[in-house]
């Protein structure tokens, strides 16, 4: 039951709801016991004395309907408020996810990847509903009914009481030994019906590659082998389970099985009237699909906390480290002071400085996975550095708040996201209070006016709608007229973006350029000819700053570099041959 | 209801038998089920009649026990029977659709696609999985039950027996009209969750952009409104379903009113005996349980149907080469005449004609969007053509079973797919009989031995689930190892687009000369560069070959090529400018490289 508080903490209006909700299920279990008072009061008036007249029998026959009724009313009611409870606390921990997930890290985020967070927040959420909505109306009287029906037949005879329990108690104990019998082989079940999943969707991504290499019978092989382990695994586990589910399913709604042949023996000893020896058989009869339904619910409330556990978890990865200390920087110089930065324990950049000045150009080359892409997340703030310092005109990035470093920086990443509102309000986001004409001289000037006009309602074009239209290189160039519109004084622009769209490339490269002066530029390189003439070239080498300087000085002092530059001119020159002789 | 029991036994192919014959042990284990019922009946007759004596109480707890016990076992022979065939169901179908995946048009895997399928075979065959055989089970025995309990109460009292039959039919009604109602919103119900799934994604996708242009506050409150949406709309399609239940529900306290009224009003006018009517006041609240379960049952329904009509749209993809027969090529030249193809309905290749002969190298150039992708994919029958026809070595590739043709066809893509397993079986992958040296040899040709043997594991080690242990570039080398391994005579190759470091690339197109040697090749240039030496270039505009001819040849025809040519240059020789000042000065802002020192000048054609 801890696990519910934990859960209607995030309701938000609706708490209430929960408390009415159990309130009519348990009025909605009494009018369901109502009818069998009645049905008793008709079997004593009619075996003991015989004073029944049919409007007596009427009444109590509307009685049972009316009571009837009101059980499927109040029930349903129950579960309309419970149902009201359940959503409201869905979307209570939505909400609060959602908020939670502006604090995290974004490169935590990134890592994770949109589809795991979206199973968090629709499916996984989701789940819950089902459990938060049914235990309660549904579970509660299960467990209730019973309960009552034992008092009432202990308030009648002690003895058929127990007998009545007897009954549920075997089925109970068998139920008990199956849940232990079964959890030793829940996990190879799990662990099959994981590695099924595994294999359908890596044999169905790498369908093209299976098709193209003729290999379809072997990891069609795998393939079929896995779905066979998993249907071993699966009966394995529920050919146990069904000797149990047999002998519980027997006993359990047999909840007579003592009391019809033991009760009659008391009845000829002369310890019990008919009258509540049929009573009792009707009583026990309507607890048996009760104690049933009640072992299917059973498993759901650890499950419950589990879910809500493991989301919980999902959502709290540690907050970014930000104190505002309201300190306006006195430039737009960016300093790395001895950063280090780790993740999962694993130093990817190992004590790395370098300052970039106002109006400079600094270029970050090295191999993929040197570190280049690390040491501009940094600087966004993607993740808290774990030791050193960047500072941005003398002020630590962690002493300002995330809004006052953003104002600051515009990252132009390969990241070409637009929101599903229209073209011109997607530029906007650059600067908010921009006019529409301002928008447009964005545009023209990230070379995407043109194919903006091109398009049938122009800038009201969804960007949504028209997402499959739009080619990488025209989504790129309008995430730069964002950030021409934005106008920060310091920006971080990913080379690669300008191979988005290789057939557009040129027009990428003349919005880059308007981008780009004036300011504190820092570029990950990719090609080295288009940063030749940097202020200052910083080669990465696995997490290490290995040297920095001018083009012409890194030729002089360093190999690396120099090799480096041997490389992109050799594969710039490159030519393709299917006579093999290679052209140099 | 009884549809989704037809689907599924439907489903079931072979083993329908054995669900039949649950079918009938479950009759069974319902008459077990109410034999409690009749014995209170025996001891109600002998206890009115004064003749009970202790005989009888043995009498009824052994037939208690016994009955608990048949039932024990049919129950067990039932979850044997059907539960079992259940799991054996959906292993064959699992089974039988990744063998059919195989031979789906290629073209069916696009992107959005693949997540679609995968989805419709994880998620939505377990749940199918889980809930059909317990469905199926359910509906049978409240259907069942519902009919024996009518049949009893007619054989006991065939006036009682009108009555369950008039509540029962009534109820029947009301299932129906709940049916229609969750029919209807769970479209809507539907509608409301896919919204609520692009309103997240926007919302994850784009959370850095969120940040980082300060929206946190406007977005955060737009997604708030957009799971309220989804609570009021999930509120109001509850209130909907509990005010259709109610009566459903109604049908059987009317029902339960009627009989006792009826049941108690015969025994006092002596048409009806008291131990029987003492035996159905007890019966009567038990009779239609079952049958009431169903209502609950509506919605769980109506999700498999759906989970159904998911699978049956992809169990009903037509297989691509259903016609072909086995050829073996001798030769390996390309032809493509007349061909006209849409993926859709708008043609994106208009009467496209060209050939390739053998050991030759030919590319496609054009605009992004232009075709030159999908002419690739119609040599390897990923689609079929509308019009017009595609030859491999002289014989229509509608032909040729896919194997036969793909056996001769090596693809290098953008994004490369390596498997979740050992190097040495990502590169064997072409060719699983390599032996150890071919492999070593391979991949030094394809300028991978190097690094692999850098690794702990060397060949053996795993690449992990998105290869995330590679970079990009040793990625791309495995991928061309391995076609390098197969050694098809024809190489389909879409140019990298994707920017690698300079060393990795270097090493990428050392690798890319040795497996392209001799071979029929087909290329997707996006950077021209690398295609000076083509025999033929093929450029594509707005799915047309709208020039052709040498490299040379088409700068010299100034068109189309010779444009993009054009901006090719301007773009290699591309220098971040620092000059500038940003919004106000446009023309000083593009900046060229003048000077031939750096890279200018080498990138020119006339050196070729």
């Amino acid at each position: 039951m801890s696990g519910f508080k934990n859960v209607l903490f995030y309701a938000q209006e609706y708490k209430n709801k929960i408390y009415l909700a159990f309130f009519l299920i348990l009025l909605s279990v009494i009018a369901g016991i109502a009818p069998y008072l009645i049905t008793y009061d008709i079997i004593i008036n009619f075996v003991e004395n015989s004073t029944v007249t049919p409007a007596y029998l009427l009444v109590m026959a509307v009685s049972v309907g009316f009571f009837l009724w009101l059980r499927s009313f109040l029930h349903t009611k129950g579960l309309e408020a419970s149902h009201e409870a359940a959503y409201d606390t869905l979307m209570g921990m939505r909400i609060k996810f959602a908020k939670k997930m502006t604090k995290l890290p974004l490169g935590n985020i990134s890592e994770k990847g949109t589809g795991s967070y979206k199973k968090n927040f629709v499916d996984d959420i989701e789940s819950i509903e089902l459990i938060l909505a049914h235990l309660i109306p549904e579970g509660l009287p299960y467990v209730i009914a019973p309960i009552i029906v034992y008092i009432i037949l202990f308030i009648l005879d002690w003895r058929l009481a127990l007998l009545s329990i007897a009954s549920g108690l075997i089925g109970m104990v068998t139920v008990m030994f199956m849940i232990k019998g079964g959890l030793k082989k829940m996990d190879t079940y799990y662990g099959s019906a994981q590695k099924m999943n595994s294999t359908i969707v890596e044999y169905i991504s790498g369908m093209e590659v299976i098709k193209i290499f003729n290999r379809t019978t072997s990891s069609y092989e795998k393939y079929v082998s896995s779905v066979e382990n998993y249907k071993k695994y699966t009966l394995d586990w529920f050919k146990d389970s069904w000797n149990y589910m047999a002998v519980y399913g027997a006993v359990l709604p047999c909840t007579i099985l003592f009391l019809l042949p033991v009760g009659t023996l008391f009845y000829i000893e002369g310890t019990l009237t008919l009258s509540s020896l049929v009573f009792s058989l009707l009583l026990s009869m309507s607890i048996g699909l009760p104690l049933i339904k009640l072992v299917g619910f059973l498993p759901l409330i650890p499950q419950l906390q589990y879910k809500v556990e493991q989301l919980e978890k999902t959502f709290e990865g540690e907050e970014l480290k930000i104190i505002d200390k309201g300190i306006a920087p006195e430039n737009y110089d960016v300093n790395f002071k001895n950063v280090t930065f780790a993740y999962d324990k694993k130093d990817v950049i190992n004590d790395v400085s370098f300052h970039a000045k106002e109006n400079s150009v600094t270029a970050i080359v090295g191999e993929s996975g040197s570190g280049k892409s690390t040491l501009a997340k940094l600087l966004v703030h993607f993740w808290d550095v774990k030791e050193g310092e960047i500072t941005i005109g003398g002020v630590n990035i962690n002493d300002m708040s995330f809004e006052k470093l953003m104002d600051l920086i515009s990252y132009v990443s390969q990241d070409t996201f637009l929101f599903n509102i229209s073209i011109m309000e997607n530029i906007r986001i650059g600067k908010p209070d921009a006019t529409n004409e301002e928008v447009v001289a964005a545009s023209k000037l990230a070379q995407c006016h043109d194919f903006i006009m091109d398009m049938e309602n122009g800038y009201n074009t969804n960007a949504g709608d028209a997402g499959d239209k739009l080619s990488g290189g025209e989504k790129q160039r309008i995430t730069i007229a964002r950030a021409i519109l934005k106008n920060a004084p310091i920006l971080i622009l990913d080379e690669a973006t300008a191979f988005t769209d290789p057939e557009n490339e040129d027009k990428i490269q003349e919005a880059l350029n308007q981008l780009t002066g004036g300011k504190t530029l820092i570029i990950i390189a990719h090609r080295l000819s288009t940063i030749v003439e940097s202020d200052n070239i910083i080669l990465m080498d696995e997490g290490n700053l290995l040297v920095q300087g001018t083009h012409d000085e890194l030729l002089k002092k360093s190999d690396t570099y120099k090799s480096l530059w041997g490389s992109h001119m050799e594969s710039l020159d490159w030519n393709i041959n299917v006579k093999g002789v290679q052209h140099a | 209801m009884l549809n989704v029991i037809k689907r599924i036994i439907h489903l079931s192919g072979e083993y329908s038998s054995k669900i039949k014959t649950a079918f009938i042990v479950s009759i069974f284990e319902e008459i077990f089920a109410i034999m409690p019922i009749l014995l209170i009946l025996y001891v109600l007759i002998k206890i009115v009649s004064g003749s009970i004596t202790v005989q009888d109480v043995w009498i009824v707890g052994i037939a208690m026990i016994l009955s608990v016990i048949l039932r024990a076992v049919s129950k067990r022979l039932i979850d044997g029977l059907q539960s079992a065939a259940g799991y054996e169901i959906f292993a064959r179908e699992r089974m039988s659709m990744g063998d059919r995946l195989k031979r789906f048009p290629m073209g069916y895997f696009s992107e959005g696609n693949i997540g679609n399928v995968t989805a419709v075979i994880t998620s939505d065959l377990v749940f199918i999985e889980e809930h059909a055989m317990s469905v199926l089970s359910q509906v049978f025995t409240g259907y069942l039950s519902m009919a024996i309990g009518v049949i009893m109460m007619t054989v006991l009292d065939y006036r009682i027996g009108i009555i369950s039959a008039f509540t029962v039919v009534l109820a029947l009604f009301a299932l129906n009209k709940l049916q229609k109602v969750v029919e209807h919103h769970s479209e809507i119900r539907q509608e409301t969750h896919s919204k609520l799934i692009s309103a997240v994604l926007e919302y994850i996708k784009g959370i850095s952009v969120i940040k980082s242009f300060n929206m946190v506050g406007e977005r955060a409150k737009k997604i708030s409104q957009e799971f309220k949406r989804v609570r009021d709309a999930s509120i109001e399609f509850e209130k909907r379903f509990s005010s259709n239940i109610l009566p459903f529900e109604n049908c059987f306290s009317l029902g339960i009113g009627l009989t006792i009224l009826a049941v108690s009003y015969f025994a006092l006018n002596q048409t009806l005996d008291l131990p029987l009517m003492l035996m159905m006041l007890i019966f009567i609240f038990e009779i239609y349980l079952p049958f009431k379960a169903l209502g609950g049952l509506s919605n769980q329904i109506r999700i498999m149907e759906a989970a159904l009509n998911r699978y049956d749209k992809i169990s009903n993809v037509e297989i691509i080469d259903e016609d072909g027969k086995d050829v073996t090529l001798d030769h390996f030249d390309i032809e493509f005449r007349d061909v006209t193809f849409a993926y859709d309905q708008e043609d994106v290749l208009h009467n496209v004609n060209f050939k390739v002969p053998e050991h030759s190298m030919t590319a496609l150039v054009g605009r992004s969007g232009c075709g030159k992708t999908t002419i690739a994919n119609l040599i390897a029958r990923f689609w079929d053509v509308q019009k017009g026809e595609v030859k491999v070595g002289g014989v229509n590739v509608k032909e040729m079973t896919s194997d036969s043709l793909l056996k001769n066809i090596s693809m290098v893509f953008q994004n490369v797919y390596l498997f979740n397993d050992t190097i040495l079986n990502n590169v064997t992958f072409g060719k699983p009989d390599a032996t150890m040296e071919e492999v070593i040899e391979t991949c030094k040709k394809a300028r991978c031995h190097d690094f692999i043997m850098e690794l702990e594991d060397g060949y053996d080690t795993v690449i992990s689930e998105s290869g995330a242990s590679l970079s990009g570039g040793e990625k791309q080398r495995i991928s061309i190892a391995r076609a390098m391994l197969k050694d098809a005579p024809i190489v389909i190759l879409d140019e990298a687009t994707a920017s690698v470091d300079p060393d990795n690339e270097k090493h990428i197109q050392m690798a890319i000369n040795e497996l392209v040697k001799d071979k029929t090749l087909v290329m997707i240039a996006h950077r021209l560069s690398t295609i000076q030496n083509a025999d033929e270039i093929l450029v594509i505009d707005d799915g047309r070959v709208v020039e052709r001819g040498t490299h040379n040849e088409l700068i010299a025809d100034k068109g189309l090529y010779d444009d993009l040519w054009q901006r090719r240059m301007k773009a290699r020789s591309w220098k971040i400018n620092k000059a500038s000042n940003g919004l106000d000065d446009v023309d000083k802002s593009i900046n060229f490289v003048k000077s031939g020192i750096i890279s200018g000048n080498r990138d020119l054609p006339e050196k070729n």
